[in-house]
């Protein structure tokens, strides 16, 4: 039988670099996975859904809930990284809805420390993405009517 | 002996202990600390270009000074040594870098655990002859979490499914290391923004694993692993009952002790104090 291999398919493919197609659905990755049990869909079963149905992900809370914590990499006899792919889909994700996937609240930023919220911030937010570069944003928004104000900024 | 030091946030985290200590431990055994400018490195490592101006910008301010950087927390390890590897591995990604940092980066700057310093640069039995404070066979859990050992193509510190070093470390301070089945499970790290729930079972699973293998106390290298099993034991209590008040330490804080430095360990930021239980275990 012959794979549906649809544009999305070959998308996350090329953006996460790794051979979807060689996984032999053994099952380690979620048995390893310490947060399998909370997950909608199992590492084993995205990386099948790449290849058959790969629009089901983009709607996951999977993929939001990968803790990148490899044990599925180190574990894999096939060596596919599961993890890059999950950020694949955070990322085309992130850059289809524009905007981030957790809200910075007062009681988050009370009760988490430091570490986390950064890595919050790199994980759930779509500033990082390369549309949202800071000075291709700072140049959009400092049009020609603009710059006088950043003139006046600069000075005082 | 000279070391570039990078402590990134963590004396601006909620628990300071893993690096407060670091100066007198320094002092004590004979090394000099030079420490490079705290810039950001981001804590979690992306393969997006823009998050890796950080971590190369704090390994460029190492390489003005040296060719070697040593760190104690363990996402920064993590991130800078991923880093490292890809500058090597993805040449587009390196221009793209240094034509924004005005300033080329290959990944030569070597990048050192505080643990991994200890091992081959100083060695745990050298380290044993230096211990003051003997802890006399204290029973104590080490846990590796994620970041010190995985990816192991990148990190390479220890065999990624059944390491030593942590073991190695505690067994040269006095301690009796206690193997126990959860030591390379990941804690849920920073799910705690999208899913406490997740954080909560797996610190639980975590430190009963612990107590049931016997140990009275954990040790940890990673600032998150330390935020979801000590602060978060309070939330683990209101909903497991079998869990009894465990000390969770980093390893500096331990380290410390033992070259009997007594100020300064960071003891009252916890949310399971382990002094009345270190008293009580080293006066006996």
């Amino acid at each position: 039988m012959m794979l549906a291999e649809t544009d999305l398919t070959k998308k996350i493919v090329e953006m996460s670099g790794q051979n979807v197609f060689s996984c032999n659905l053994c099952g380690k990755c979620t048995a390893g996975c310490p947060i399998s049990d909370v997950m909608d869909i199992k590492p084993h079963q995205v990386v099948r859904l790449v290849q058959v149905k790969p629009e089901v992900l983009l709607e996951s809370k999977a993929i939001w809930l990968c803790a990148c914590c490899l044990t599925c990499v180190s574990r894999c006899p096939k060596m596919i990284d599961i993890a890059k792919i999950m950020e694949a889909y955070r990322i085309l994700v992130l850059s289809l809805r524009k905007e981030d996937f957790v809200e910075y609240s007062p009681e988050l930023s009370s009760l988490l420390p430091v570490q986390a919220l950064v890595a919050v911030r790199s994980k759930y937010s779509m500033i990082h993405l390369p549309s949202y570069h800071p000075i291709i944003r700072l140049k959009k928004y400092f049009t020609r009517e603009r710059l006088p104000m950043l003139m006046r900024g600069m000075r005082t | 002996m000279k070391i570039l030091y990078y402590s990134g946030c963590l004396p601006h985290s909620k628990t300071t202990g893993l690096t407060l200590p670091m100066p007198l431990i320094a002092r004590a055994l004979g090394i000099e600390l030079v420490e490079i400018p705290n810039t950001c490195c981001g804590a979690f490592f992306t393969r997006n270009v823009i998050d890796m101006y950080g971590p190369v910008r704090v390994l460029l301010n190492a390489r003005k000074i040296g060719s070697e950087v040593v760190t104690t927390c363990a996402l920064c390890y993590n991130v800078l040594k991923q880093t490292n590897s890809t500058v090597k591995a993805d040449a587009k990604k390196r221009s793209e870098i240094s034509a924004f940092l005005n300033e080329d980066y290959s990944g030569e700057v070597k990048v050192y655990h505080f643990l991994e310093f200890i091992r081959d640069k100083i060695g745990f039995d050298k380290l044993s002859d230096l211990v003051k404070v003997n802890f006399r066979g204290l029973r104590i859990a080490p846990y590796y979490g994620c970041l010190l050992l995985r990816p192991y193509e990148e990190i390479r510190l220890d065999n990624p499914e059944n390491p030593t070093i942590f073991e190695d470390f505690l067994a040269s301070l006095g301690c009796e290391p206690i193997d126990f089945p959860y030591k390379i499970e990941c804690c849920g790290s920073y799910l705690g923004a999208v899913s406490l729930d997740a954080v909560i079972e797996h610190s639980y699973a975590i430190i009963r694993s612990a107590l049931k293998s016997g140990a009275e106390a954990i040790a940890t290298a990673c600032p998150l692993c330390h935020f979801n099993l000590d602060q978060m034991q309070g939330r683990i209590k209101e909903r497991y009952r079998d869990v009894s008040d465990t000390p969770i330490l980093y390893f500096t804080q331990l380290l410390a002790i033992s070259l009997d430095i007594k100020e300064a360990l960071g003891f009252e930021q916890h949310y399971i104090d382990p002094r009345p239980w270190l008293m009580k275990k080293l006066s006996t």
